[in-house]
Formats: structure tokens, C-alpha cells, sequence
């Protein structure tokens, strides 16, 4: 044990004094050196250290706050967000990210000590991640960044193809013709790709999910399938829509995204599925709590040495390759993020060449707070 | 006698398009879709001159590199192999280099002329 | 009478006489013997140290020793046929005749007698009857004990006992105020220990849930303190560490590499990250703590960023994918569009070359994005490593001119490489990068030339630098816009309205590494009449 005796200047009754072996030769507080901020709570929540580091980080000096309780330390801007995390009570939480500004982020642990039962202090030890947040920021920047700027490129391509192959400037042979289309389809995966990459950006910053309103499931589930026709029809599968006779309670999404997760799935049950095959879409209410989706197909199935990379990112299964081979190897990942967004989970059951079959379930009761912190990640 | 070019890319299109432009060059061409397909093609084949991508399926490319160059066969070892990849980070890079590549080109910056130029340098040394 | 008779009668006579002188003895010894006996009983009964007293059958005194007229100051004479409740209380007197009647001995009972003084005299009192041979009780003997003194020591006794009970209770109070006291210091110590088992438990709290590993060296460089947690990083429980230098420490392997990272001197302030082992990674950042006057020591702190390094892992790993998974289709437009306009797949006419060849223009810009971009994501993280290699600067440049001869014969522009005269020598710098950097300013110089222009190039070497220009007569960097050159994203409105290329990373990029490479860039630009772009690199 190595603390040193600290020299007490400051003039406060409130503060403990902090007996510590002396170091020889040494008269230096360590918590003065630590690179992380240290603040120490009393048993009536009351502040009796603020290190220089967290001195630092919120902008004030602990001679002007000692034997503040936190709550009133709520009143300086920077201190608010931890008091808002932490509470009057200060509860012991781990590794918690909190933003105290722009840019600036903290890595908060607080724990408490005990003697004989009861909690004598408390310790919140914040710890600077802003510039790793920054570099992981950059680098989800990058591929928003990149998304966005490809877009337009893109959609110009998209364009010029299709004057192109309409002939309006001029005939195309044969295999000219071949190729152009192939390059229109590779055009149309770049965008693909650009939204899922978009989407994983999103993901990635952990402020996925935005609006939360009270839906209604067997709607959107409607509304993904007419948004299908078009291949279900195509390739004549056989989709069948159960639900219920009752109608099912309305639950909390955000729609859009929610939209995107069954779409994903659904979209590959359909182009999984060979010519005339069956999806069935079922949607019930398991539980009290959950209501419960069921996409199966008799499609191609899952390969059982690949089943635990399904929701992996970039990762297909190297069965479908030559059915699609334009997938970007993203909605899967995508779909699973947004369903545990809204605290539902999604697992599947599948065999190679008899087909698949995925789960979704999602909590009926809404949870307000818990959707709008986005803090599941 | 015409020379000999392996290409290993899983890509169906991409490989066609080289196939097209190397082979319209009089080169022969031999295919593989895969590093398992590519080795045993190095082994049966001995071509002048490897095309390898690196993201393959089950086997990767610098497997594939490693197995090639590090060959006790001299005659396989010697063979010149040009890494053809998108992946472009520096350290595949110098990865690629260290295994013993001849040449490593990043698909999306060359067009299949250019690769061909490439070739025809390695195979003039 | 005859003579037998005679001499019987002598002898008769002489017996007679021997017995009458006999009997005569015998009655005078016997006098004598009596005479001595009273005289013996006498000697005796005046000898006896004990005070003794003779009553008769009825209780009245006849004789008393000389030890009881010494004792009680009475003379025979003055008490001769006195009661002896006269000297004794009623009570007591019937209890002492009863009981020697009774030949009850009374034992070490307490009795008043009277002295001739008139005092009352504590004795103790002893009688015993005498009877005759008929048994008939002619007398009583009193052996009476003077406890005076014995009352007196009695007394003196117990007040002893009292006082020293006193003294010894007084003792015990003390010794119960002690132990109160005692108890009083224990309890503070144990509460004082508490607490200093509390401030170590806060202590241990603050260490174990900072996770993160302290050592101090002092001035001398020797581990003077090192914490659990820093242990565990090292894996060095139980072992004498204290006193050892950084040298010492490093037959440790694990110390070895800190040593490595740290280096001999361990006087700056600074921050970097050491894999101690697979699976802990350790962000290590050295404090030199000083006094207003000397140097006290130095603090090592390590934390734990194992996790932190794996997201970033995780995330660099996608980008590089994301990367790579963009770059694929885009080879493929690429490849397809470049086949149909080299008309390997039959002819094509004019319009319709010009549309292909927007697309794969568009595409080519595509590809070049994702490549500034991810450059700039290294930039900033710092990790943009930097190769230094002997690099031939002159061959490089000539290198890159030749690589846009296409641009530069499609604008038919004046192109002018102004080489220094002196022999060349190579220079340490990222080749890669100053490649880039040339390769970005020549680019821009073509460009935003225009038609018929002219493009300065040259290089000169210095004494300890060298600089490297690039001037050319195009459009021009209007002055409002000046300050943003270098800055992400920016391009010029000219340009934008230019249709230019360029994704406006290329100079922040060049930036960085000019000034990575410690020199410097900048440019002199008027709008309308062109630009000049200067970079230096120091010469070692």
C-alpha cells in the first residue's frame, strides 16, 4: 500500500481524512497523478474527493464542492449527465459510457464500500474514452461517409445503364447486351450495399433505433409482403399468411427499421426457395409477454457447419452463392441488431436442403426508457 | 508454346472477364474456384504464372500463396504468383509480398489491360 | 527376766523404736514430704503465668496467684471471700460457675473482668471443678487469659484488615477505573484500526476497481511500490521485487518488454500500449512526479485496454471489409465498362462510348473514395505507419508525371521538370506516401489547368532540405477559400463547378504526411492566373 499522507490544506470539516503509509521521501497524494478521475461519495452521498483529473473533466475545483451531495453537483452542466446516470442514491454501475459533451465521453464505474453491511463510501472512477469513441466514430464515419458519397455516383451509373440498354443511343449486340446488364445488377448491389452499410454504421454508433409508436405487426408484415409480390409471384411460391382470429395487441416499433429486419428475412426465404416452393408467415401470440413470428420456407436450407455464422457480418452461406449472388451478406446481422433493439430475440432452425425456418419474438409491453437510451449494444 | 495462366477467383464474373482478355492474348488459361481447386491445379498444371485472388472460400489466398511458394518442388515454388485482390490493406500487403508474391494488384484499380501488362513484366524476368 | 527376753525385748524396743523412728520418719518425711508438696503447689501456683483463681463451692474467691494480682492489680487480701460475680457480670459469672459444675469447658469465650482500676478487662475464661472423692464439688478452679493484648492485636487486626481491605478495595476500584480505561484505549484502537483496515479497504477498493497496475520507482530508479493489480498484469505474486532497478526486473520477461517500451529513462510523461501477454493488452503511461525543488520518483501506471483494443480491432477489421466488399462490385463495373469501350465486344457508337465512359468515370471516383477515405481513418487514428526507405525523390517524380501523360497529352498542357543540377542522393522518407503526396499535387496542378497550360515542376536541394514546387496557370484558388485548402472534404467552388474529380481528401491526406515527415506544405494561389504548390522535407 503506497497512498501518501496527504497534506490537508483545505479547511473542511466534511472531509475524511485519509491515513495512508506514508512513501519515504514523498509527501504527493497519488490520486493527484492518476490518469483517471476519481470521485469519492460519503455514506450520505455527499462528495469528500474530486481528484485533479475529474477537476479536469467537469470544470470545477473540489475545494468549491466538497460535502456537496450529488444531487446539487447536478447543477453544473458537465456534472449533470453523471448525476442523471448515477442518481441522488448513486448506484454502482460498470463501464457504463456516458457523454459529458461533444466529443467527450467517460467510461463510469462506481462501487461501493461496505462495512458490517452498510455502505460507508462510494468510489466513481471515470475513465476518458473520447478518443477511442473518436476512432471508432472515424471509422463508422468512413463507411457512412463512403456510403453517402457513393450514392450519388451510383445512382448515376444506374442511370446511364439503363439509357444504355434500352438502346436508345444505339443497338447492342448480344453480348454486349449480356454484360451490360451485368454491370446494371452490380450497379443495383453497390446500393444495396451502400444501405446496409449504412444501416451497420448506424448500428455500430449505437443509436439505432429513433421513433418508437404503437403498431401494429400484422400490418407491417402486410405491408413487407406486397412489397414482395412481385417475386413471390415471379418465382410461384405459395405464401401463406396466418394469424390469429383475434386481433393481436399493438406493440412499440420503430417502423422503418422494424420493416427492414422482417423484409430481410423474408426476402430470403423468398429467394432461397426454389420455383413453386412454400413460405408460410405466421404470426401469434406466444405469451403474455411476446408475440411471436414464424417465416418458413422450403427452400435450401442452412448448412449445419455454417449455422453459427448465419448472423455474422459480410457472411453467406456458401450454398446460395449461386442463387444470389449479389447479397451483400449484411441483412442478417441488421435484422438481428434491430430486433434485440427492441429487446425481441430471433433464433432459426434449419436443414440443408429441406429449408428454414425463423423466429421472432417481441415483447408486447413497452419499455420507454430502455428503447430511447439505445443502450443495449 | 503458349504460356500457361492459373486463375484462382471465386468471383463467376470476374474471372470470366479475365479469362476472356488474357486468353484473347494467346495465353492458356486454367480456372480454379477455390484454394483446394488452385493447389491441386499448381500440382497438375505447373503454369507459368498464378492469378490468385485471396478471398476465397474455405481456404484463403495467402494459405494458398504460403503452400505455393514454400513448395519443396522447385518447379512449384519458382512459379511467379500475382496477388489480384480488393482487399488493400497495407498489411496484406506486405503480407502478400513477404509470402513471396511477385506483384500485388488491387482489382478495383486496374482494368484486366493493365493486368495483362503486369503478366507479360513478370514473365519477361 | 531373762536375758532372751531381754534381748527380745531389745529387739522388740529396737524394732519398736526403728519402727516408732520410722513411723516417726515416716510421719516427718511425710510432713516433709507434705511440706514439700504445699510448698511446690505453692511455688507452682504462684509461678503460673496464667491468672489463676480459687473459689469455693460457692463461688467466692479464696485464693488468687500472683499473676492474677498482677493482671487485675487486686491483692488477696482486698478480694479474699468476695463473689465472684463482683468481678464478673451476673450473667457471666452463673455461665462460668454453671459450666465448671457442669465440667463444660468454655471455650475462647469472651468475658469482662473487673480490675482494681475499675476497668473492665477483656479475658477469656477457663474453670474447671474440684471435687472430692465423693464427688462432691469443694471448689472451683478459674484459669482466666488476659486478651487484652490479644483484643487489642484483634483489633488492631481487623482495623488492619479494614484498612488494608480498604486499600485493597481502593486498589480494585483502581484497577476497574484501569481496566475501563484499558478498555477504552482497546476499543479505540480496535476502532482506529477499523478504520485504517477501512481507508485499506477504500485503499484496496480504489486500486481493485481501477483496475489499473501502479509502480513507483524512487529517484534512484529502484521499484520502490508496486500494487496488486500490477502484479497480476506481471504475473508476479509473492516476490521481492522492492529495491530492484528496471534493469534488474526485466530476467522477467514480461518486465523485459516494459523495459523495452519504456527504455533506460523513464523521465518523460508518456502514453503507449504494451502486450503483455495474449489477451492483456496494457496502455502504459509514465509520470515523473516532482517536487518544487527535485525529482521524487517516477509513477508507472497501466491499464487494461485489451477490450477497448478488440472493438477497435473489430472495427478496423469491417471497415477493411466494408472496404473490400465495395471494391468488389466495382471492379466488376469497372472491368465490364472498360471491355465494352475498348470495343472487345463489338463497336460502339459515340453516344453511346460517351455515356460508358461517365459511368466509368463515376465508378473510377467511386473506387478512388473509398481509398482516400480509408487513408484518412489510418491518418487519424495514428496509424499511418511510416516506411522510411532511401528514397530516389527525382525517379519518383518522373514516375508520377509519366503516369498521367494521357491527362496531360488530353489537355496537350506544357509540362516542365526542373531537375537539380548537383548529384542526386536518395532521401529517407515514406516512398509510399511522398508518391501520393506528389502524385495528389501534380494531379490537382493538371487538373485545374486548363487547355494549352503549363506546369512547372521542379525540386531543389538545400543544405538541410529539400523543396519541391509545382506551378501551373489554371483556374486559381479564389482568396476566400484559401484557409480551407488542407481541411477534409474541401474543394474549391471552382472545381465543383468544373466538374472536376477529386474527392477533396487528397490534400488533407498530403498534409498529413508532409508534416508526418516534419516538413511543411503550402501554396501560393491567385484566381484566374493559377496555383503553386510547395512542399519541403528536412534533410537528416
Amino acid at each position: 500500500m503506497f497512498f501518501w499522507k496527504k497534506e490537508n490544506k483545505k479547511n473542511n470539516n466534511k472531509k475524511e481524512e485519509w491515513f495512508y503509509e506514508s512513501l519515504p521521501g514523498t509527501n504527493l497524494m497519488i490520486t493527484d497523478y492518476f490518469t483517471d478521475g476519481l470521485l469519492i461519495f460519503d455514506k450520505d452521498n455527499k462528495i469528500i474527493l474530486l481528484n485533479p483529473k475529474a477537476e479536469e473533466f467537469f470544470e470545477v475545483k473540489e475545494e468549491n464542492v466538497l460535502g456537496e451531495s450529488i444531487l446539487e453537483l447536478g447543477r453544473f452542466s458537465r456534472f449533470y449527465p453523471l448525476v442523471s446516470l448515477l442518481g441522488g442514491g448513486i448506484k454502482e454501475v460498470f463501464r457504463r459510457e456516458l457523454q459529458i459533451d461533444e466529443g467527450f465521453i467517460l467510461e463510469v464505474t462506481s462501487v461501493g464500500i461496505l462495512k458490517d453491511g452498510a455502505r460507508v463510501a462510494i468510489l466513481v472512477i471515470l475513465h476518458d474514452i473520447s478518443r477511442d469513441k473518436l476512432t471508432q466514430k472515424m471509422k463508422t464515419d468512413f463507411v457512412t461517409v463512403a456510403a453517402h458519397q457513393l450514392r450519388t455516383p451510383t445512382s448515376a451509373i444506374k442511370w446511364s445503364l439503363q439509357v444504355l440498354l434500352e438502346e436508345d443511343l444505339g443497338k447492342l449486340n448480344k453480348e454486349q447486351k449480356k454484360v451490360l446488364e451485368k454491370t446494371y445488377e452490380t450497379n443495383e448491389k453497390v446500393i444495396h450495399l451502400v444501405n446496409d452499410l449504412l444501416n451497420v454504421a448506424e448500428i455500430e454508433e449505437g443509436k439505432y433505433l429513433s421513433k418508437m409508436v404503437l403498431f401494429n405487426i400484422e400490418e407491417l408484415v402486410q405491408e413487407i409482403i406486397k412489397d414482395l409480390k412481385e417475386q413471390i409471384t415471379e418465382k410461384k411460391i405459395s405464401l401463406i399468411l396466418e394469424k390469429p382470429e383475434e386481433q393481436l395487441p399493438q406493440i412499440m416499433l420503430d417502423v422503418e427499421k422494424m420493416k427492414i429486419a422482417i423484409k430481410n428475412i423474408l426476402d430470403n426465404a423468398i429467394k432461397y426457395t426454389l420455383s413453386k416452393g412454400k413460405v408460410l408467415v405466421s404470426l401469434k401470440r406466444e405469451s403474455e409477454k411476446n408475440i411471436i413470428i414464424q417465416i418458413q420456407d422450403t427452400g435450401v436450407g442452412i448448412p449445419f457447419e455454417e449455422q453459427d455464422k448465419i448472423f455474422t457480418k459480410f457472411f453467406r452461406g456458401s450454398n446460395i452463392k449461386k442463387i444470389d449472388t449479389e447479397g451483400t451478406g449484411l441483412g442478417l446481422y441488421i435484422a438481428k441488431n434491430i430486433i434485440e433493439a427492441h429487446k425481441g430475440s430471433i433464433w432459426f432452425e434449419s436443414e440443408e436442403g429441406r429449408g428454414t425456418t425463423f423466429y421472432i419474438t417481441l415483447p408486447i409491453k413497452e419499455r420507454f426508457g430502455e428503447y430511447l437510451t439505445g443502450e443495449f449494444y | 508454346m503458349a504460356k500457361k495462366v492459373l486463375i484462382i477467383e471465386d468471383d463467376k464474373f470476374l474471372r470470366k472477364v479475365l479469362v476472356r482478355k488474357i486468353s484473347a492474348e494467346g495465353y492458356q488459361i486454367v480456372e480454379a474456384t477455390d484454394g483446394e481447386k488452385g493447389l491441386k491445379s499448381v500440382e497438375e498444371e505447373k503454369p507459368d504464372l498464378v492469378l490468385l485472388d485471396l478471398v476465397l472460400p474455405e481456404m484463403n489466398g495467402f494459405e494458398v500463396l504460403a503452400k505455393i511458394k514454400k513448395n519443396p518442388n522447385h518447379m512449384i515454388s519458382k512459379i511467379p504468383v500475382i496477388v489480384l485482390s480488393n482487399l488493400g490493406e497495407e498489411k496484406d500487403i506486405k503480407k502478400g509480398l513477404e509470402l513471396g508474391a511477385d506483384d500485388y494488384l488491387i482489382k478495383a484499380y486496374f482494368t484486366p489491360g493493365e493486368i495483362l501488362k503486369k503478366i507479360e513484366n513478370v514473365l519477361k524476368k | 527376766m531373762d536375758l532372751r527376753t531381754d534381748k527380745e525385748n531389745i529387739e522388740q524396743n529396737t524394732r519398736q523404736s526403728i519402727e516408732q523412728a520410722k513411723k516417726e520418719k515416716k510421719e516427718n518425711s511425710l510432713f516433709e514430704h507434705l511440706e514439700n508438696l504445699a510448698e511446690y503447689t505453692k511455688n507452682l501456683w504462684h509461678f503460673l503465668p496464667l491468672a489463676l483463681c480459687y473459689l469455693d463451692s460457692n463461688g467466692f474467691i479464696l485464693e488468687v496467684n500472683q499473676t492474677f494480682e498482677k493482671t487485675f492489680s487486686w491483692k488477696l487480701s482486698e478480694i479474699f471471700n468476695k463473689p465472684l460475680n463482683f468481678f464478673m457480670s451476673e450473667k457471666e459469672a452463673l455461665k462460668v460457675i454453671t459450666q465448671a459444675l457442669q465440667e463444660k469447658e468454655i471455650i475462647n469465650e469472651e468475658m469482662n473482668f473487673l480490675t482494681k482500676k475499675g476497668e473492665k478487662v477483656p479475658v477469656s475464661v477457663y474453670s474447671r471443678a474440684r471435687k472430692n472423692n465423693k464427688g462432691n464439688v469443694v471448689g472451683l478452679f478459674l484459669a482466666l487469659t488476659d486478651i487484652r493484648e490479644t483484643k487489642k492485636f484483634q483489633d488492631k487486626l481487623k482495623q488492619k484488615i479494614k484498612e488494608k481491605t480498604k486499600e485493597l478495595e481502593e486498589k480494585v476500584i483502581e484497577l476497574e477505573k484501569t481496566k475501563v480505561v484499558l478498555l477504552n484505549i482497546l476499543e479505540d484502537v480496535e476502532e482506529a484500526r477499523k478504520k485504517v483496515e477501512e481507508e485499506k479497504n477504500k485503499t484496496q477498493a480504489i486500486i481493485t476497481n481501477l483496475t489499473d497496475g501502479l509502480m513507483f520507482f524512487d529517484q534512484e530508479k529502484k521499484l520502490s511500490l508496486i500494487n496488486r493489480q500490477a502484479e497480476e498484469f506481471f504475473e508476479i505474486k509473492n516476490q521481492q521485487l522492492i529495491g530492484q532497478t528496471l534493469l534488474e526486473l526485466s530476467k522477467n520477461f514480461k518486465f523485459k518488454l516494459l523495459r523495452e517500451l519504456i527504455g533506460e529513462e523513464i523521465d518523460n510523461v508518456f502514453r503507449k500500449e504494451l502486450k503483455i501477454k495474449e489477451n492483456l493488452i496494457l496502455e502504459v503511461t509514465a509520470i515523473p512526479l516532482t517536487t518544487k525543488k527535485e525529482k521524487t520518483g517516477n509513477l508507472v501506471i497501466l491499464h487494461d485496454v485489451t477490450r477497448e483494443k478488440l472493438i477497435e480491432k473489430m472495427k478496423t477489421e469491417f471497415v477493411a471489409l466494408s472496404a473490400h466488399q465495395l471494391r468488389t462490385p466495382l471492379s466488376t463495373i469497372k472491368w465490364i465498362l472498360r471491355m465494352l469501350l475498348d470495343e472487345e465486344l463489338g463497336k460502339i457508337n459515340d453516344q453511346q462510348k460517351e455515356f460508358l465512359n461517365d459511368g466509368y468515370q463515376s465508378n473510377e471516383r467511386m473506387i478512388s473514395l473509398i481509398n482516400d477515405l480509408l487513408n484518412v481513418t489510418r491518418i487519424e487514428e495514428g496509424r499511418y505507419v511510416y516506411n522510411l526507405t532511401p528514397t530516389d525523390i527525382i525517379g519518383t517524380i518522373q514516375s508520377v508525371i509519366n503516369s498521367h501523360q494521357e491527362e496531360i497529352k488530353g489537355k496537350k498542357l506544357k509540362v516542365i521538370f526542373n531537375k537539380p543540377k548537383s548529384k542526386t542522393f536518395k532521401v529517407r522518407v515514406d516512398a509510399e506516401k511522398i508518391r501520393m503526396v506528389i502524385d495528389n499535387i501534380i494531379d490537382n496542378a493538371i487538373k485545374y489547368s486548363l487547355l494549352n497550360g503549363e506546369i512547372l515542376i521542379s525540386l531543389k536541394y538545400y543544405k538541410d532540405k529539400l523543396k519541391f514546387s509545382v506551378k501551373d496557370n489554371g483556374i486559381g484558388i479564389p482568396q476566400f477559400q484559401k484557409e480551407r485548402v488542407f481541411t477534409k472534404f474541401f474543394r474549391g467552388i471552382n472545381a465543383v463547378k468544373r466538374e472536376t474529380d477529386g474527392t477533396g481528401l487528397g490534400l488533407f491526406i498530403a498534409k498529413n504526411i508532409i508534416e508526418a515527415h516534419k516538413g511543411s506544405i503550402w501554396f501560393e494561389s491567385e484566381e484566374g492566373k493559377g496555383t503553386t504548390f510547395y512542399f519541403t522535407l528536412p534533410l537528416k
